[in-house]
C-alpha cells in the first residue's frame, strides 16, 4: 500500500465516521491486472477496497450528479478537479454536499503502451513514455479545488513544451487533408455515445442527440449524421472541456476526439483568454459576453483562404 | 471435404475468392480491427485477436434501408430493395461464427426476416482459427473451439507453413472444387498435428465458467443487489451492446427527405434510457439498474428459455471495452455461485 492509498483510506474512514459523507466515490482494483474502476463505498467494511495508483484513469466527478441527494466524497486528480469547477460554475453541484479528496498526480498510464515490467507503485514521472497523451500536456498536477489532500503537493510543470503540438499538426494541413483525416476517423464511429456519457460536462437531461422532435441527428452511422453529432458535442463543450481525455480513451473505435476539443480549447484561450476549470468565481465561458470580444472566429480570417466557403 | 493450402498461396486463394463476390475481411486501421470490403488483398490482417464490431454486421447491418418511398404526381411510390449481391466473409473467428447461429434463431426461426435471410443465403462464411487469444476471451465456456469452427462453410487453421481447411457445406465444397488446383491433399500425420494444435490453442483460454443452471439461478435474482451495484458504475453507453456479436435489438425509423425518404432499421441498445421510453412518458426501465439487469437476463434467461441457447459467445468484447470495467464474466461467476 502506498502513502496516498493509506491517507485516502484514513480520510474515507474519518468522513464516514463523522458522517461528513454518506458515500465515498473512489477507485478499486478491477477484474484484470492494471484495470481500475469506480468504487462506491458507504460502509466502513468496504473502505479498504479504495485504492489509488497511476492506473486510476476515469474521471469520477460526473458520478456526483447521480447522488445529489447524498453527502458525497469523491476522489479527484488534478484534471478531474477542474471538471468539478466547471460543474460548480454551472450550478450542477451543491458545494456543501461534496467533499473533494484531492490527489496530486503526475499522470496516468495508458495500459496499451506498457512494454516492460511495471507495478502498482510505479511512478508516472519515471515512466513518461507510458503516460496518456493528455497527461503529457497537463497543466494542473495538483487539484485546483479540494477539501482534503491525500498526497504531497507536486511541482507544477508541463511535460511537453508545446501543449498544442497535436492541434498544430492538424491546423497546418490543407483543408482537403483535414477533411480526409476526420472522415477516416469518424467513419469508425459506432455511435455508442460513450464519449458523451463519460463526459463530465455533458450532463443535460435532454440531450440534443437523443431528441426526436425536432430531430437534429438521425440514428444512423452515416458520415453526415456522425459528423453532426460530434460537431454538436464539440461546440457544446467549448470553454467547458477541461481535457480529462476520457472521451478519447473510452472510445472503442479509437477516434482521436481530443484533437478537436483541444483545438477549441486553444481558440478560446487565444481569442478570449479563458481557460476552463481554473477559477470558480468566473461565470461559465458560454454565458459570458463582452463588447470587446473579438469576433474573428465569425469572419474566418483566422484560418486563411481555405476556410472560406 | 478436407484440404491443405500452403501459406504462400493464401493471397492467390483470396484473389480467386474476390472474383466470386464482395470480399469482406479484417483490416487494421489506427490499431482498430474492422471488417471491411476488401479492395486490395494486401490490406487484410490475418493475425488479429478481435474486431471492433462483430462481422455479422454484414448480415444485420447497423443501419439498413428496408424500403424507399417517394411522391410522384400525387402518387406514393414504394420501392423494395434488391439484395442480390454475393459476398464472402473471410477470416471470421469461431466465436463470431457461433453468433451467426444465434442470430439464425432470431431472424430465421419463428419469423423469417427476409433481409437477414437474403443476406445469409448470399453469403459464404470462411472462418479462421484463433492463434492468439485475448485475456478476456472465454469462448470455451460456451463449447466453442477457438481454433476451429464447424459452423462455417469453410473453416481454416494455420499450422506452421500451411492452412488446414475443411468444408462443412455444399457451398464450401463447391468453392474448394472450383479452385482444386491450389490445394494439396491432407496427409495422415496432418490429422494428429491438427488435433494437437487445436488443443494447444484451446488451452490458451484460461478461464471456463460454469453456465449450467444460469437461467434458473437468475429467476431468483430479479431483485438482487448485483444489478444495483453494477448500475452505480455504468455510464449508460452502448459499447457493450453495439460490439456484442449476439445483441440484435433494433429500432425502425422513417427518414423523410421531403419528396422522398426511406424506412430503415438501425441497431438500438437496451442500455440507452430511451430504449423503452413509451409515448405516454412512462418508462418501464427507468434507471440503469433495470437496464443492466435486462442485459444479463436477456442473454442468460429469456433467450435461453426461447431458443435453448445462451446469447453470449465469450468473445470478451464487452469486457475489454467497457469504460468502467463492468465485467460479464464476474457477473456469470457471481450468479453461478448463488
Amino acid at each position: 500500500m502506498n502513502e496516498i492509498e493509506k491517507n485516502l483510506r484514513d480520510a474515507a474512514k474519518e468522513l464516514l465516521e463523522k458522517k461528513d459523507a454518506d458515500l465515498i466515490i473512489g477507485y478499486e482494483k478491477g477484474t484484470e491486472e492494471f484495470w481500475m474502476r469506480p468504487c462506491f463505498v458507504d460502509s466502513m467494511d468496504d473502505v479498504d477496497k479504495l485504492t489509488f495508483n497511476a492506473f486510476c484513469n476515469i474521471n469520477l466527478s460526473k458520478y456526483i450528479l447521480e447522488h445529489k441527494d447524498k453527502k458525497v466524497a469523491v476522489v479527484l486528480k488534478g484534471c478531474d478537479s477542474k471538471s468539478i469547477i466547471a460543474l460548480l460554475q454551472e450550478k450542477q453541484v451543491n458545494r456543501e454536499n461534496v467533499k473533494i479528496i484531492g490527489v496530486p498526480c503526475y499522470g496516468v498510464f495508458d495500459e496499451s503502451l506498457i512494454d516492460k515490467d511495471i507495478n502498482y507503485d510505479s511512478k508516472a514521472e519515471d515512466n513518461m513514455k507510458f503516460l496518456r497523451k493528455r497527461c503529457l500536456v497537463c497543466e494542473n498536477h495538483n487539484p485546483v479545488i479540494y477539501d482534503i489532500l491525500v498526497g504531497d503537493k507536486l511541482e507544477e510543470k508541463v511535460w511537453r513544451e508545446n501543449i498544442y503540438e497535436e492541434v498544430e499538426e492538424i491546423e497546418k494541413k490543407p483543408q482537403k487533408e483535414r477533411l480526409e483525416f476526420f472522415t477516416k476517423v469518424f467513419s469508425r464511429c459506432i455511435r455508442c455515445l460513450a464519449c458523451r456519457n463519460i463526459c463530465p460536462v455533458c450532463f443535460c437531461k435532454e440531450c440534443l442527440i437523443d431528441e426526436q422532435n425536432p430531430l437534429w441527428v438521425e440514428r444512423k452511422v452515416g458520415l453526415s449524421d456522425i459528423l453532426m453529432l460530434h460537431l454538436i458535442r464539440a461546440v457544446h463543450i467549448t470553454g467547458r472541456c477541461i481535457d480529462c481525455g476520457n472521451c478519447e480513451e473510452v472510445c472503442p473505435a479509437k477516434i482521436p476526439l481530443r484533437k478537436i476539443y483541444k483545438k477549441m480549447e486553444k481558440d478560446v484561450r487565444e481569442m478570449f483568454g479563458y481557460v476552463p476549470g481554473r477559477n470558480i468565481d468566473l461565470p461559465p465561458f458560454q454565458a459570458t459576453f463582452s463588447k470587446d470580444d473579438k469576433d474573428e472566429y465569425l469572419e474566418g480570417e483566422r484560418f486563411g483562404e481555405s476556410s472560406k466557403v | 471435404m478436407e484440404k491443405v493450402l500452403k501459406c504462400e498461396k493464401i493471397f492467390e486463394f483470396l484473389e480467386k475468392i474476390k472474383n466470386k463476390g464482395k470480399l469482406i475481411a479484417p483490416v487494421e486501421e489506427d490499431g482498430v480491427i474492422l471488417f471491411r470490403e476488401i479492395k486490395d488483398i494486401g490490406e487484410i490482417n490475418l493475425s488479429y485477436k478481435n474486431s471492433l464490431k462483430p462481422p455479422n454486421e454484414f448480415l444485420f447491418p447497423q443501419n439498413e434501408v428496408l424500403f424507399k418511398f417517394s411522391k410522384e404526381k400525387g402518387e406514393i411510390k414504394l420501392t423494395d430493395l434488391e439484395l442480390k449481391e454475393n459476398f464472402i466473409i473471410f477470416g471470421i473467428h469461431p466465436c463470431d461464427v457461433r453468433s451467426i447461429k444465434i442470430f439464425d434463431n432470431v431472424f430465421r426461426k419463428d419469423y423469417l426476416d427476409k433481409y437477414y435471410d437474403e443476406r445469409r443465403k448470399n453469403s459464404l462464411i470462411i472462418s479462421l482459427g484463433c492463434q492468439d487469444v485475448d485475456k478476456t476471451c472465454f469462448c470455451t465456456t460456451f463449447g466453442i473451439e477457438p481454433a476451429f469452427s464447424e459452423e462455417s462453410d469453410i473453416s481454416m487453421l494455420e499450422i506452421d507453413d500451411k492452412y488446414y481447411l475443411k468444408s462443412f457445406t455444399e457451398k464450401g465444397d463447391n468453392l474448394i472444387k472450383e479452385e482444386e488446383g491450389l490445394f494439396e491433399e491432407v496427409s495422415s500425420e496432418m490429422v494428429s498435428v491438427f488435433e494437437n494444435k487445436k488443443k494447444e490453442i484451446r488451452e490458451k483460454i484460461k478461464e471456463k465458467f460454469k453456465v449450467d443452471g444460469l437461467p434458473e439461478k437468475l429467476e431468483n435474482l430479479y431483485d438482487s443487489q448485483i444489478w444495483q451495484r453494477v448500475s452505480l458504475m455504468c455510464i449508460g453507453c452502448g459499447i457493450c451492446t453495439y460490439t456484442c456479436p449476439t445483441c440484435y435489438c433494433f429500432d425502425i425509423r422513417d427518414e423523410d427527405l421531403g419528396k422522398e425518404g426511406c424506412r430503415f432499421r438501425c441497431w438500438d441498445s437496451c442500455q440507452f434510457k430511451d430504449f423503452t421510453q413509451e409515448a405516454s412518458g412512462h418508462n418501464p426501465r427507468p434507471t440503469k439498474r433495470e437496464r443492466q439487469k435486462q442485459r444479463y437476463f436477456h442473454k442468460f434467461n429469456y433467450f435461453f428459455k426461447r431458443y435453448a441457447d445462451y446469447a453470449c459467445v465469450g468473445c470478451g468484447r464487452c469486457v475489454r471495452l467497457c469504460p468502467v470495467n463492468i465485467d460479464l464474466r464476474e457477473i456469470i461467476r457471481e450468479v453461478g455461485s448463488r
